[in-house]
C-alpha cells in the first residue's frame, strides 16, 4: 500500500492535469488522456493495433535474440583471451562510438527494406552492451574463485562452465538489460525508416496525419513493448538464476 | 628428514621492479613438515606468509629453491591437497552441499555417484552443516560459509592441508569455536597442516610447531616447538596455563622484536 499509494496517486494527479489543460489547448498540439484511451480502444476495434504490437514484438524478440547469443558467445570468447580482446577491440569500439541510426541507410542497401533489415538493426544497436557486459563479467572472475578451481583441479571445461560463466552472469544480465533498451530504440527505428510497418510505422503514419491521439496510443503501446520484454527478461533471471541479486539499474 | 610430507628448501621470491632493481619478498626459506604434523607460519603483515602458502599449493611459482610435497617437486598445484581459503571462497551459484562436492572433484572418476554423495553428506554433518546443505553461501553466516570451506577441503582426505588465515574474517566468539571444532578434526585426520595466521594464540593452541617470520626480506626468523600436551580440544584448557603463556610470549616477543629492536641494541648484544 505505502510502495504502491504514492507513485499512483502522483499518476493519477498528473493524468487529471494533463486532462484539464489538454481540455483548453488544440487537440493536434496536446491530446487528452481520454481521448488516448479513446484512440486506444479504436485501434484495437479495427484491428491495426494488435497485429502492429505483434510485429514490434517478433521484430524484437528475433533481433535482440540473436544479440543475446552472439553476444554472449563473442564476449566469453574476448574475456577469456587477450589475442580476440586485442584483435575485436577497435570493432568494438567503433560501434559503440557511432550513432547507429547512421548505418540504417547501409543496412537498406545491404538487406533491402523487409524483415530481414529490421531484426539486423535491432541486432546491431542490442549487440554491443552484451558483447561488452559478458566481457567485463568474464574478466572480473576473482582470483579466489579461480584458486578454487586450480586447487580442486577443474578442467578448462569446468572452469569456464562453472566458474567463469557463472561468475559473470550478473554482468551479463545487466548487459541484457541494457541491450534491451537499445534493441528496442533499434526496433522502433527500423519500423519507423526502414518498412514502415508495426508500431514505428503507427507513429510515422499518425504523426504525419497529425492525429495526436493516435500517435500517443501508439507511443505508449511501445513503451508497454519494452515493459513486457524487460519484465519477461527479470522472470528469466529469476526462474534461471535465483542465485543472482536484481541490480537495479535503470536502462532507459 | 626423508620423511617431511612438505619439504622446502633454500626457496625464495623476488619481483622484478626497474631495470636492476628487484624486490626481495622471501628469502632461503627451509622448512620441514611431517607427517600428521600441524605447523603455523605466524608473521606481521607483508612477511610473505600468505605468498609462503600459495608456494607450498603450487598457486605461485617460486625461483630459487624447491618445494617438495609428497617426494614430487612442486611445479603445478601437487595431488591430494585441501586448501581453505581467507574469505571462503564459495561459489556463490552453488549450495553448500555442491561447494563441498567440489572437494571430490579430482577423485571424481573413482567415486560412484551415490558414494560420491554419501561422502559429503558426511562431510557436512561433521561441519555441523547438515540442516544447511541445500543454502546458499549467502543464505548463511560467514562462519558457516567458512566451515563449508574446510568440509571442501577435508572431504576428499587429502594429505596435505593448506590453510590461509581461515578464521580471521570471523568475530571472536565464532573464531574460538571453529578453532576447537578444527583441533578435534585434526584430531581426527591424518593431513599434514600447515596454518597461516596472525593470532599467536591460536596458533599455540593448534599447532606442533610455529615457524616465525621476519620481514624485509621475508625469512623464517625461529622455529618454535609447542610442547603442550594433545589432546588439546578447548581454548580455555590453555588459560592460566604457564607453559602455553611463555610460547605465546616467546612466539608474539619473535614477530614484534623483529619490527621494533632498534639495529643498534641488537648489534650490542642487549636484546631484551
Amino acid at each position: 500500500m505505502k510502495r504502491w499509494g504514492l507513485p499512483l496517486l502522483s499518476v493519477v494527479i498528473f493524468l487529471g492535469i494533463w486532462q484539464i489543460v489538454g481540455n483548453r489547448v488544440d487537440p493536434i498540439l496536446f491530446a487528452t488522456p481520454s481521448a488516448v484511451v479513446d484512440a486506444f480502444v479504436a485501434m484495437i476495434r479495427d484491428g491495426q493495433l494488435g497485429p502492429a504490437f505483434l510485429s514490434a514484438m517478433g521484430d524484437l524478440a528475433v533481433g535482440y535474440g540473436l544479440a543475446a547469443v552472439v553476444g554472449i558467445a563473442l564476449g566469453m570468447v574476448v574475456g577469456r583471451s587477450e589475442v580476440a580482446e586485442r584483435v575485436l577491440n577497435p570493432y568494438i569500439n567503433f560501434f559503440q562510438a557511432t550513432p547507429l541510426i547512421a548505418l540504417v541507410p547501409l543496412v537498406v542497401i545491404w538487406f533491402g527494406v523487409g524483415f530481414k533489415a529490421r531484426i539486423f538493426v535491432v541486432f546491431l544497436f542490442a549487440l554491443w552492451s552484451i558483447l561488452i557486459n559478458t566481457a567485463t563479467g568474464v574478466k572480473s572472475t576473482p582470483r579466489a574463485l579461480i584458486d578454487v578451481g586450480r586447487v580442486y583441479k577443474f578442467t578448462r571445461t569446468q572452469s569456464i562452465m562453472g566458474i567463469a560463466l557463472p561468475n559473470a552472469v550478473p554482468s551479463i544480465f545487466a548487459g541484457l538489460r541494457i541491450g534491451l533498451g537499445k534493441g528496442l530504440i533499434g526496433m522502433v527505428i527500423a519500423q519507423m525508416n526502414i518498412s514502415v510497418t508495426g508500431l514505428g510505422g503507427l507513429v510515422i503514419d499518425y504523426g504525419n496525419a497529425f492525429k495526436t491521439a493516435y500517435l500517443l496510443a501508439a507511443i505508449i503501446t511501445a513503451s508497454l513493448v519494452g515493459v513486457i520484454a524487460a519484465a519477461g527478461l527479470e522472470v528469466l533471471r529469476r526462474v534461471l538464476f535465483p542465485w543472482t541479486k536484481s541490480e537495479g539499474i535503470n536502462t532507459w | 628428514m626423508d620423511d617431511a610430507i612438505i619439504d622446502i628448501r633454500g626457496v625464495g621470491k623476488h619481483f622484478a621492479q626497474r631495470r636492476d632493481s628487484r624486490k626481495v619478498v622471501l628469502e632461503d626459506i627451509n622448512l620441514q613438515v611431517h607427517a600428521g604434523e600441524f605447523v603455523s607460519l605466524v608473521g606481521a603483515s607483508g612477511c610473505g606468509k600468505t605468498t609462503l602458502l600459495r608456494m607450498i599449493g603450487g598457486l605461485v611459482p617460486y625461483e630459487p629453491g624447491a618445494v617438495r610435497v609428497n617426494g614430487e617437486l612442486v611445479d603445478s598445484v601437487p595431488r591430494r591437497i585441501g586448501f581453505v581459503f581467507q574469505d571462503a571462497a564459495l561459489l556463490p551459484w552453488r549450495t553448500i552441499e555442491e561447494n563441498v562436492a567440489i572437494g571430490l572433484n579430482e577423485y571424481r572418476k573413482s567415486f560412484s555417484k551415490q558414494e560420491a554423495r554419501d561422502r559429503v553428506a558426511a562431510q557436512v554433518e561433521l561441519v555441523g552443516l547438515t540442516e544447511f546443505a541445500s543454502y546458499l553461501p549467502r543464505q548463511v553466516s560467514g562462519g558457516m560459509q567458512q566451515r563449508a570451506g574446510l568440509a571442501r577441503a577435508l572431504v576428499g582426505e587429502p594429505d596435505v592441508l593448506l590453510m590461509d588465515e581461515p578464521f580471521g574474517a570471523l568475530d571472536a566468539f565464532t573464531r574460538m569455536r571453529l578453532q576447537e571444532e578444527l583441533a578435534e578434526i585434526v584430531r581426527r585426520t591424518s593431513a599434514t597442516t600447515v596454518f597461516v595466521t596472525h593470532d599467536v594464540d591460536e596458533a599455540v593452541f593448534l599447532s606442533d610447531r610455529i615457524a616465525v617470520m621476519s620481514i624485509g626480506p621475508g625469512t623464517i626468523r625461529e622455529v618454535v616447538d609447542v610442547d603442550l600436551p594433545r589432546p588439546r580440544l578447548q581454548r580455555q584448557e590453555l588459560l592460566g596455563n604457564r607453559r602455553a603463556s611463555e610460547l605465546r610470549d616467546r612466539v608474539l616477543e619473535l614477530v614484534i622484536g623483529d619490527r621494533t629492536v632498534p639495529p643498534a641494541v641488537e648489534a650490542a648484544g642487549v636484546r631484551p
